[in-house]
């Protein structure tokens, strides 16, 4: 095989790890927002408080800083992980704080009437927040929830300091050994590019499935 | 924590301190005009230049601010372009953030509805004229909040830049926890300064939009 | 101090399904609800009717806790919350658990409809069955399916809300409201938001409800239903009981000033007809 077309395997793989650190990361996220999403929400003026810090934080401190936390203070406490874990917790507990401010959206968009005529049948809070609320939430956050996917994998690339063999990684090992920046680096662009191209159409395909019968404009 | 690190790195600290405040300053000036002129354009130019500019905006809102750094860094001198990292990163951060104003200044431009224009061509004005006294103040209350949003982006990406070698704040203390092998409190001390920075930003944004807002009052 | 009145230890001849006695209710400073009481016996349809902004459906949502009050207390057969439990905190749980037996015991029927646009127009009847009332998916489904039928709206058992009418959806509202056998139903202007082409439909729907002896309260506008169908009228104005009498007292004799000059325009419209409607009103 070439060495261009070997270079250009390891930049798929490069990009298959930018995808793989992603999506974990945005599942990461997708879990912990939920609950500080709910602590938000919460009646508890401890709990709202600890969520309203929380989103303050990760999102007015830079990603890199906060990798660079995660990536030092695992091993400080103990965990020793590979960089690719620790990248995506950074990525999780980062995205966390958008996602919950997402989902926090989609919440209050519901009229109040859903949750009164549930009140009204009997239904306990958590019944309510469960089958009333939390689908049609996630409902309307939908279109936010998937642009943050997008958004996440451009952010991907600063996993690469922190030693993940990410796309931005590899096109760097390439462009030492091959010495022409701009044909590398130019297609590890397009790469992101097609790959948010891509996760664009996808959710407008799982935004459209969502909503076929049940949305006419809003909720 | 030896409290004595910060006194000893404390010039290079406020150096980095500078850097980040100057390019992000700079770098921002510079977005918001480039970007207010491609919306502009967007806007209301011909068919062809829409879509060249389409294609410039797509691609610096659909890749990595990272990437197109590395491209102009390391790719620019094989086109004669050789800049120093600072210039390149406050080129590269005010391109990129050109792109995101210009889709805020596009929309502003299409929220404002045919009438108005029709009104004011009704009586003779100039469309310049237009621009300065119709469009323009309306479009600002509405651009206001996302703008604010882009500018603090646009100063946690300055962070981005240490990875050029711009002797920005992260860049310096990065530089530190190398030097003392003192990791953990020198990044999170750097993240508090992040975080006053950006909800100061944040603050005079909302202050900014009850200001301006006003007329909408009922 | 006992936080739970047992009314049934001193029952009277047909002893009242809900009281409301002595509620009074404050936004801030400013009172909405003046001292107000009135009672409910079975199978009866009271008719609250008054000016916009005169605290009628903030009065019906505190029978059922949807509005707090400041004084007063509500009973619902023999369930009593008062002021007292709900300031303090003693009894509290008790209290709660009073609040939502009183809420599985009494439906409502809300204005904007409130169904559930994720769920089916079975799913919206049959879950509350399911959820509160611990019946099994399938006894739940038939159920639903019978309290559709009766609404007339079998066909669109399986269709999304967003597909039905102002009108089917206010009758869905009533089957959902139906299905849990409530021993009354709370109705907050079900009619107001719909187009006047589609009240009709939902009219009749309650009109057979009060034939079958279904106890309602019901806040509305619509003269005509509380001149036919009401036992009793309730006038509420600037959040005070100026009135209660029935339907003919109220409608065409009223000795209350505010009463007569707020059913002017009615009265007026319906001097001709208003005789025969009231004597169709005889039960």
């Amino acid at each position: 095989m070439s060495q261009v077309s070997q270079s250009a395997l390891i930049l798929l793989i490069g990009a298959g790890t930018t995808l793989l650190v992603s999506l974990a990361g945005n599942a990461l996220g997708l879990v912990i927002g939920t609950s500080i999403c709910l602590m938000r929400l919460s009646q508890a003026r401890f709990a709202r408080a600890i969520a309203i810090a929380y989103v303050s934080f990760f999102r007015g401190v830079p990603l890199l800083v906060q990798l660079l936390i995660v990536f030092y203070f695992l091993p400080a406490v103990g965990l020793d992980m590979p960089p690719f874990v620790a990248a995506i917790i950074g990525l999780g507990i980062c995205s966390a704080a958008y996602q919950a401010e997402h989902l926090r959206g989609g919440f209050l968009i519901i009229p109040r009437g859903q949750a009164e005529a549930a009140h009204a049948l009997g239904y306990t809070p958590t019944q309510t927040r469960r089958y009333i609320l939390i689908p049609q939430a996630m409902r309307a956050a939908a279109p936010a929830l998937v642009n943050e996917i997008i958004l996440i994998v451009k952010a991907s690339s600063l996993v690469s300091v922190v030693g993940v063999a990410d796309l931005m990684r590899v096109s760097q090992n390439i462009v030492a050994r091959d010495l022409r920046p701009i044909i590398w680096y130019a297609a590890a662009a397009l790469i992101y590019f097609i790959i948010n191209v891509v996760l664009a159409r996808i959710g407008q395909a799982v935004e459209w499935r969502l909503n076929v019968g049940h949305v006419k404009g809003t909720l | 924590m030896d409290m004595s690190l910060f006194v000893r790195y404390g010039p290079q600290i406020l150096v980095g301190l500078k850097y980040t405040v100057v390019i992000w300053v700079i770098g921002s000036i510079f977005a918001i005009l480039l970007g207010f002129l491609l919306g502009f354009a967007l806007s209301f130019g011909n068919r062809s230049m829409a879509l060249l500019l389409r294609g410039y905006v797509e691609f610096f809102r659909g890749t990595p601010l990272l990437a197109q750094l590395f491209l102009l860094y390391y790719g620019g001198p094989s086109v004669g372009i050789t800049l120093d990292a600072s210039t390149v990163g406050l080129l590269g951060l005010g391109l990129y953030g050109s792109a995101y104003f210009a889709e805020i200044f596009r929309a502003g431009f299409a929220s404002i509805p045919r009438s108005q224009f029709e009104a004011a061509a009704s009586f003779g004005i100039p469309k310049l004229a237009q621009l300065r006294y119709v469009t323009l103040p309306q479009i600002f209350v509405l651009v206001i909040p996302p703008s604010t949003n882009l500018l603090i982006v646009l100063l946690k990406d300055t962070a981005v830049l240490s990875i050029l070698t711009v002797p920005e704040l992260t860049f310096q203390v990065t530089g530190m926890t190398i030097e003392t092998f003192v990791f953990i409190e020198p990044f999170v001390a750097l993240a508090a300064v992040y975080w006053t920075l950006t909800e100061l930003v944040a603050f005079l944004g909302r202050r900014l939009e009850v200001r301006v807002g006003r007329y909408l009052q009922p | 101090m006992t936080q739970i009145a047992d009314a049934e230890a001193a029952l009277p001849a047909e002893p009242d399904l809900i009281e409301v006695s002595h509620l009074s209710k404050w936004y801030g400073t400013h009172q909405v609800l003046k001292d107000v009481s009135f009672a409910v016996k079975p199978s009866e349809v009271v008719c609250i009717i008054g000016p916009s902004g005169s605290g009628k459906s903030t009065l019906l949502r505190c029978v059922n806790f949807l509005e707090d009050f400041q004084q007063g207390s509500v009973t619902v057969r023999g369930k009593t919350v008062d002021y007292t439990t709900w300031r303090s905190g003693e009894g509290a749980r008790d209290m709660r658990s009073n609040i939502n037996q009183i809420r599985r015991e009494v439906a409502m029927v809300f204005q904007q409809f409130n169904l559930w646009p994720h769920m089916t127009v079975l799913e919206n009847v049959a879950q509350p069955l399911v959820l509160v009332h611990g019946n099994d998916r399938r006894q739940a489904r038939e159920r639903a399916l019978h309290m559709l039928e009766k609404v007339g709206l079998t066909a669109k058992a399986d269709e999304y809300p967003i597909r039905l009418s102002g009108g089917q959806q206010q009758r869905v509202g009533i089957a959902r409201a139906l299905a849990v056998e409530p021993a009354a139903i709370l109705f907050d202007e079900p009619t107001s938001s719909l187009d006047p082409e589609l009240v009709g439909e939902v009219l009749q729907v309650m009109k057979g409800l009060a034939r079958e002896g279904m106890t309602m309260v019901v806040v509305t506008h619509e003269m005509h239903f509380a001149a036919e169908v009401a036992d009793r009228v309730i006038f509420l104005d600037d959040g005070a009981k100026a009135e209660e009498g029935v339907p003919s007292e109220i409608l065409l004799n009223s000795r209350n000033e505010r009463t007569r000059r707020f059913l002017q325009t009615w009265v007026e419209r319906n001097s001709l007809f208003g005789e025969n409607s009231l004597r169709s009103a005889q039960k």
